[in-house]
């Protein structure tokens, strides 16, 4: 069973992400912000990690600055969600932490399970749940 | 005018006495060459001799009547027209029995003419520059924006009041000194360029003061002088530091306005998706799936409500409905609205109410509304686990509510600022917070038309107090 990480303050938003991703069979847990996520991160290594932006104590990208610091997260695939579109460069945040994909909020739930497929599975289509 | 004198008198004497000193010498020739008469014309030599030097002396005493030559005139006049004096005595050149001398007294006369108009219009050219010099400095030093002349060597040759204020340096030391002594260091190699090549050129610059950073809006223009040839230039500054701030505040509005009206939405549309893509959740998750799209269905009219209060307040349009109100049920559902938050936070949240209260007259939901912003207030700027303290306390005939918290606390140089639309802290901890910057500006308005008044005290990492106080018997301004 893949494992994904999920740094996010909004916990509404947090459980109906891990809601899906737990359906479609995957193991999750979710940390508040990513000073969080970032002790969690350093405890055990997650398949693929999802970060919010725009979070208190520490925000995703520099948790994912943290991260990418960690010999064992090198390669683990690097999703970023943020309801602040416009102010991010997806191919800035690509460039200076191999952040592989920018979710623009509102997105929708069959999204999230597209890229998370795809990257963990190669498969990017999700019939139903 | 005084008119040159012309003593006929005089002359006729010295023509007379001439004519005689020649009749008596050329008798005294005739005598010489007559035999036996020597005697008398040694007589007649002697007698012309003596009329000589009575002419000589005549002409030793009048001899200011002598002619002057039209040299001596010219330099007489010269001297005269050079001289500084304010008060002149009138010009005396001739006393002239010539018949060309009134010829002389004429030009003499209208060179006096022209030379007293010439200084007439010269003290009145003088009188008008002076004029028209302070006028326009007055005028240039009531300017807002900054005015310095350059000369073609870049040195200033004037500087308003504008000028040495905003780049605070006196005028008399930027008067000896050139643009580029004055120019901020960081302007571009371009803009030095475009400076150079005479083009008309606008930048900006910052500069650090204990303050904050001052930003200036820089525009040169090339001057002319009245052959249309260049001159110099003229340098505008304008402290533009008070837009620049506006700027950013608004910029960081709309930023936050993203930001809250795209979460809830996220929120709606995620667990909306879910529910329609999933047919076999069970009971309980789906009901508490549409608690939380209708939660936050709230949470997004909140905003788009407190966006409207915003743009009434901003457009000087807010305004209040007084009635009666009965302040313990209003007082009763500010604290049950804001108590989760409290709960959520696990803040230690106290109320302090006086057992009997007066009735008021105010407007209970912008009352509330201002009131439950200065609780969430207190909610999101304490860290988990504090304290909020609500009292209300009437005294005086006022009424204040009390919000004091356990919080993160305002600087003493940010305090002043709280009130004003669109400020937010820099501290990061502030930053990390979603909020409009607009909350406390709202709440000082509906006090300020309440006849009220909003009073704060903070100590950094300590906490804050706002006071929210509104007169007992008010006559309400609407």
């Amino acid at each position: 069973m893949n494992s994904i990480l999920i740094a996010e303050d909004n916990r509404v938003m947090a459980d109906v992400v891990r809601f899906n991703l737990v359906r479609a069979g995957y193991e999750v847990v979710v940390a508040d912000d990513g000073l969080a996520a970032l002790e969690i991160a350093n405890t055990r290594t997650f398949d693929l990690v999802i970060t919010d932006s725009q979070m208190p104590r520490m925000k995703g990208e520099e948790f994912c600055a943290e991260l990418r610091k960690l010999p064992s997260y090198q390669d683990v695939p690097l999703i970023m969600c943020s309801a602040k579109g416009f102010e991010l460069s997806a191919e800035r945040l690509k460039e200076q932490y191999g952040i592989e994909r920018v979710l623009l909020k509102p997105f929708s739930p069959r999204e999230v399970l597209a890229v998370v497929g795809e990257r963990l599975n190669g498969t990017a289509v999700v019939n139903g749940l | 005018m005084e008119r040159l004198v012309n003593d006929q008198s005089i002359a006729q004497y010295l023509r007379a006495i001439g004519l005689l000193t020649l009749l008596l010498s050329g008798t005294a020739v005739v005598l010489f060459f007559i035999e036996s008469h020597e005697f008398w014309a040694i007589r007649s030599l002697v007698a012309a001799a003596i009329c000589s030097l009575f002419l000589g002396f005549l002409t030793v005493v009048k001899k200011q009547d002598s002619v002057p030559l039209p040299v001596e005139i010219l330099t007489q006049l010269e001297s005269y027209s050079s001289s500084e004096s304010q008060n002149k005595p009138p010009l005396n050149l001739v006393h002239w029995q010539d018949p060309h001398s009134q010829g002389w007294n004429t030009i003499v006369e209208e060179l006096r003419t022209l030379q007293a108009l010439a200084a007439l219009e010269a003290r009145i050219d003088e009188k008008l520059t002076q004029n028209k010099t302070s006028d326009d400095t007055a005028v240039l030093d009531s300017l807002a924006e900054g005015v310095g002349v350059t000369d073609l060597n870049g040195h200033f040759t004037f500087v308003n009041s504008a000028f040495e204020a905003i780049l605070a340096i006196d005028s008399s030391k930027l008067l000896k000194s050139s643009i580029e002594d004055v120019l901020p260091s960081e302007v571009s190699a371009n803009t030095i360029d475009a400076i150079a090549r005479a083009i008309p050129v606008t930048f900006e610059s910052q500069t650090k003061t204990d303050e904050g950073t001052l930003y200036f809006r820089w525009s040169r223009r090339p001057r002319l002088n009245e052959h249309c040839e260049p001159n110099g230039h003229v340098w505008l500054i304008r402290d533009v530091s008070q837009q620049k701030l506006a700027e950013k505040m608004r910029e960081e509005f709309v930023s936050m306005a993203t930001h809250e009206l795209r979460t809830p939405l996220a929120n709606i549309n995620a667990y909306a998706e879910t529910l329609t893509m999933a047919d076999d959740i069970d009971f309980e998750q789906q009901k508490e799936f549409y608690n939380i799209i209708q939660s936050e269905a709230t949470r997004l009219a909140r905003f788009v409500d407190e966006l409207l209060e915003i743009s009434r307040m901003e457009a000087g349009s807010m305004s209040i409905n007084c009635r009666i109100t009965e302040l313990d049920r209003m007082l009763k559902e500010i604290c049950d609205k804001i108590q989760p938050e409290m709960n959520r936070k696990a803040l230690d949240f106290s109320i302090v109410i006086p057992p009997k209260l007066p009735q008021i007259e105010v407007d209970k939901d912008a009352i509330t509304a201002a009131l439950v912003n200065l609780l969430g207030n207190a909610v999101k700027y304490t860290p988990e686990g504090g304290n909020v303290c609500f009292t209300v306390v009437v005294e005086d005939n006022e009424i204040q509510f009390r919000v004091q918290d356990s919080g993160i606390g305002i600087s003493e140089d940010e305090l002043p600022h709280v009130f004003e639309k669109f400020f937010r802290s820099d501290d990061g901890r502030v930053r990390d917070i979603n909020g409009s910057g607009l909350g406390l500006a709202f709440s000082h308005e509906v006090a300020r038309l309440h006849q009220g008044r909003i009073n704060v005290s903070s100590e950094l990492n300590q906490g804050s107090t706002f006071s929210l106080v509104l007169p007992l018997k008010t006559g309400v301004d609407i």
